[in-house]
């Protein structure tokens, strides 16, 4: 097992430190321990800077907050609905770099602050959800000694670390203004757990360089339990986090690794589904679709929910169920409500066991057995308001499954799609009657031979013999690897694709890491982590697992101050 | 008015406690009741006489041959286009042949590029990562000036907050997209697209029945838990390496913003108006945002606002207008006459929104007389110019109101030389009392109207 201790790091750092190159499959001094010829992996792969990389400040996107105050206050419903709308880099809305902060963001945070609090209390007579587990004493009574015992444990797991002496002498002195006003103990506590959340201690994730390093080095216990919690529940850490990054123990892989199960095994990791699946496989886009009422009628927003339900259940599925990842464009089971079952022209069976949506999981017939290529959410999602694209579904199979994107168009050549049909001409003929434009063919004839191969999926994912009249001919060509005919066949054929399973890794990396796959060791991270995840059955538990026990997720490069920039 | 409803105030109200819920349509500006107002600002003569600067966004270009008036002057017949404008043509112009060209992108791009250079006339780095860069844009220089008169220093608001997956345009950070308004290099303003989160934020707080000693109280605790923060940043800021800095800065900047407006918060009293109702159509929404916007400027909430009815590129289908294609898919018309007529019909409707938001504002006396039309300096446009060819040397522009009579009105402006948007964003800058000489990458100077 790679990463049996990482007492080697220290090594790392001061390697790094001096400027010298390690090779991570090497062995000797200098090394990840572990990252030897010996490993899963085998010899070979390339030399590059065992470093790191460095993540920048992020601050809590809408769902993290959502998440938090959920776990910390008990407010059960959406609290960042009035926040504007966080800004995306490299595909994911928890990368740091894009998050900015505006007085808008801090307005609300400080208004809503004040909400949060005073619903997760309420009052003696009508306790709030989280008034028991945050008023463990009476202040009234209590003083100063049961304000510090609270807002000891209430910074604690709020800023996902203990408070500092001064922190806390701060927040105490909330007292002394409410008692200018005439205010006791109680309404300086109630100020000061508003203050805690206003702090940039919440709203950020806080990690910061041991001034005594100055090559990379492993996150704080602490901040270790961020980074794991924010991955993989979009929420902060548990109780139980905090307590092992007390005792100093979370960077022993085998608690490491064991926290990692326990946490995929929880609701909370429901945020995978919602967050890194939402983003990566368009499942967010499906109920925002704009089908044209006039051509689509049969396009709902009920029917738009249940073709996104079946999308997060097929991919719970594979974390849940340790199913290799190749299978998800293979598959044939599926997961229908009544509505979508009578899209497919399907029947549940009598007998299923239906979800408390009304879901069951079916065995789909031949047309819809490409896993989720072949199911409505993702077909609608890549296709314009009233007909079918090509362009699009090309372009979500290069860019979001094999991180190949296409070479962009050129300037003022977007627009080939938009040209009349002919009579009983295919949707498919019209596109090839204006590719014969040579300087457009260079990009389109990477990306439309792929979604013509889907061309018996309409355009919110009904199947279909015919378009316009005209007889469907979906034969198609993935660039770089053969021609194939129909869904199934692509997806057979992008399931033994080697940038398929790396896709996945990039993509989770992307996520995991809250950065941009960008530094210069990443791509060497990308490639050990993969052949690590299909060493290991090919799975996300497996991908999960390597990620965050890989030295990007658990070290912080240098800070190499403008440069970086 | 439908759209409105009296029965229920914002959560946030209760906060605060309510001042009395009336019905549209607003009452005269002359009711507002200044209190401390006069005192608080008396130092900043440029407050007393109102002037007002707004940016209005409309996506994917415009189709350009229903829209270009065929005669100069004044007398000009209105194209198909600007029809809707027929009520207010008096009090606007219709300029040709300005560009914007620092707006072209670097190679594909043509929208986010075009978006993020609206009105800041600077070009972008292309990006989708940290190293984003912009110029300040107009509205935020005019805030830096006119923010101190008002509870807020700008408003930015918009329809669309963006797909929440996926990326936005070949290459571009969605930080461009979605964004016209810049306050500086890196830090874009992010909209609020909510009627009702926008009707809670602007009548937030404002209790007419509390008394002195509990508003003096509310204003001293929310103060010092945001001192508590401030604090807890600056102690922070040492530690911290320099791109981690960066950010920390503008949390800080933010947070002494937010003091700022609580320090002079509830010194002014407003009428307001009944909350906004749910599930409202897309007309709607954006009639409801133009009354929204109308009433922040008629209670001197704020002096300058940015709207974008859509995000770069909109693919948004209009079938209420029996148009099912999306938007950026057809405004690559090929030249085709029936994409044409489809998207004059899309340009006619943002035109009968934008006559909707006009005539409300001009329907709003002023305590000095004249209509809060009068006092604004309104300037519309879009991306690009024409959808096909994603040019920028030939922008689609109105500019509405005078900034309280700064130029005449009624007239179809053609410019010659293809002048650089950046100087009319120096002329409108200076209508509304704000110094500025050059302005963007290419700005050489004001441009007359």
């Amino acid at each position: 097992m790679r990463f049996r201790s990482l007492t080697a790091l220290a090594v790392l750092s001061l390697a790094a430190c001096d400027g010298s190159l390690l090779d991570p499959r090497g062995s000797g001094p200098g090394t990840v321990d572990g990252w030897g010829p010996d490993g899963p992996s085998g010899p070979g792969g390339p030399t590059v800077p065992a470093e790191p990389g460095r993540v920048t400040m992020r601050r809590l996107n809408r769902s993290e907050l959502d998440h938090t105050v959920r776990d910390l206050l008990g407010l059960e419903h959406p609290v960042s609905t009035d926040f504007p709308a966080d800004d995306r880099g490299y595909g994911y809305d928890n990368n740091g770099d894009v998050l900015s902060t505006s007085a808008l963001h801090v307005e609300l945070l400080a208004s809503s602050a004040e909400e949060w609090i005073d619903e997760a209390l309420g009052t003696t007579e009508a306790p709030g959800p989280g008034r028991e587990r945050i008023l463990t004493c009476d202040a009234a009574t209590g003083g100063e000694a049961c304000a510090r015992t609270i807002l000891t444990a209430f910074t604690r797991r709020a800023w996902r670390r203990p408070a500092t002496e001064p922190e806390l002498t701060r927040l105490l002195g909330m007292n002394t203004i409410a008692q200018m006003h005439g205010d006791g103990w109680p309404e300086g506590v109630r100020l000061a757990l508003i203050a805690t959340l206003i702090s940039p201690h919440f709203l950020y994730r806080v990690e910061l360089d041991d001034p005594a390093v100055t090559g990379p080095e492993r996150v704080s216990d602490y901040e270790l339990a961020s980074r794991l919690s924010y991955f993989l529940w979009a929420s902060a850490p548990d109780d139980e986090l905090l307590d092992l990054a007390e005792e100093g123990g979370l960077h022993d892989e085998t608690i490491l690794r064991a926290q990692a199960e326990r946490m995929l095994d929880d609701d909370r990791a429901r945020s995978l589904v919602d967050d890194f699946a939402g983003q990566w496989l368009y499942t967010r886009l499906v109920p925002e679709h704009d089908a044209d009422d006039a051509t689509f009628p049969e396009w709902t927003p009920d029917l738009a929910r249940s073709a996104q339900g079946e999308m997060e259940r097929f991919f719970a599925a594979f974390l849940e169920e340790d199913r290799p990842v190749e299978e998800m464009l293979t598959a044939g089971f599926g997961f229908v409500d009544d509505r979508l079952a009578a899209h497919y022209g399907v029947e549940i069976p009598t007998d299923a066991t239906r979800d408390e949506q009304g879901f069951a999981r079916v065995m789909l017939p031949d047309t819809r057995s490409a896993g989720l290529l072949s199911r409505a959410g993702v077909l609608a999602v890549t296709s314009q308001p009233n007909r079918t694209s090509p362009v699009k579904r090309g372009v979500w199979v290069l860019e979001q499954i094999l991180c190949s994107p296409p070479p962009p168009p050129p300037p003022g050549v977007e627009g080939l799609e938009a040209t009349e049909p002919r009579e009983g001409e295919t949707l498919r003929e019209r596109f090839e009657r204006h590719r014969s434009d040579p300087v457009c063919a260079s990009c389109h004839s990477v990306m439309d031979p792929i979604g013509f191969g889907l061309e018996r999926y309409d355009a919110i994912g009904r199947y279909r013999e015919t378009d316009n009249d005209g007889a469907i001919d979906d034969s198609g060509l993935l660039p770089g690897f053969g021609d194939f005919t129909g869904a199934s066949e692509l997806g057979a054929m992008i399931s033994s694709d080697p940038r398929f399973p790396r896709c996945v890794t990039r993509q989770m990396m992307t996520y995991a890491l809250g950065r941009g796959v960008e530094h210069r060791s990443d791509e060497a991270w990308v490639d050990l982590l993969t052949e690590d995840m299909l060493a290991n059955g090919g799975t996300l538990r497996a991908l999960v697992l390597e990620i965050v026990t890989s030295p990007p997720f658990r070290m912080r490069g240098a800070d190499h101050g403008a440069e970086d920039e | 008015m439908s759209a409105w409803s009296k029965k229920k105030l914002g959560r946030r109200f209760f906060l605060g406690g309510a001042g009395a819920a009336i019905a549209l349509p607003f009452l005269p500006s002359a009711v507002r009741m200044l209190e401390g107002r006069g005192t608080a600002h008396a130092d900043h003569a440029s407050c007393e006489t109102p002037k007002r600067l707004l940016a209005w966004y409309v996506p994917c270009g415009i189709h350009m041959a229903a829209w270009r008036p065929t005669s100069t002057g004044r007398d000009f017949a209105l194209p198909e286009i600007l029809q809707p404008l027929e009520p207010v043509r008096g009090k606007m112009n219709v300029l040709t042949g300005i560009a914007n060209m620092p707006a072209r992108p670097d190679g594909p791009g043509d929208h986010a590029a075009g978006t993020g250079s609206f009105i800041t006339a600077t070009h972008v780095v292309k990006t989708e990562g940290s190293d984003i860069r912009n110029g300040v844009s107009m509205d935020q220089v005019a805030a830096t000036h006119l923010g101190s008169c008002t509870r807020f220093a700008s408003l930015e608001l918009g329809i669309d907050g963006g797909g929440p997956a996926g990326g936005c345009d070949s290459g571009y950070s969605c930080a461009y997209a979605r964004n016209v308004s810049w306050s500086g290099p890196q830090t874009p303003m992010p909209k609020m697209t909510d009627v009702r989160a926008v009707f809670d934020r602007l009548f937030d707080g404002f209790d007419p029945t509390a008394s002195l000693a509990e508003i003096e109280r509310r204003r001293a605790y929310r103060t010092s838990v945001l001192d508590v923060a401030l604090e807890d940043a600056n102690s922070l800021r040492p530690r911290l390496g320099t791109t981690d800095q960066r950010k920390l800065d503008e949390y800080l900047t933010a947070v002494r913003e937010v003091e700022l407006r609580i320090s002079s918060e509830e010194t002014l009293v407003c009428e307001v108006p009944g909350r906004p109702a749910e599930d409202l159509d897309l007309t709607a929404r954006i009639d409801v945002m133009s009354d929204l916007q109308a009433i922040a400027m008629q209670c001197d909430l704020t002096r300058v606002i940015t709207f974008m009815m859509a995000n770069a590129g909109s693919n948004r289908s209009y079938p209420f207008l029996g148009i099912g294609d999306g938007h950026h898919s057809l405004s690559h018309h090929q030249g085709n006459a029936e994409n044409h007529r489809k998207l004059t019909l899309i340009d006619r409707w943002e035109m009968e929104r934008f006559s909707y938001f006009l005539q409300k504002l001009d329907s709003i006396e002023e305590p000095g007389g004249g209509t809060l039309l009068d006092t604004c300096a309104v300037f519309l446009s879009s991306e690009i110019s024409d959808g096909d060819r994603h040019n920028h040397d030939d922008m689609p522009i109105l500019v509405a109101g005078t900034a309280g009579g700064a130029w005449e009105t009624g007239r179809h402006v053609v410019y010659d030389g293809r002048p650089p948007v950046a100087n009319l964003f120096t002329t409108l800058l200076n209508a509304v009392g704000v110094p500025s000489t050059r302005f963007g990458d290419d700005g050489t100077g004001p441009l007359t109207i």
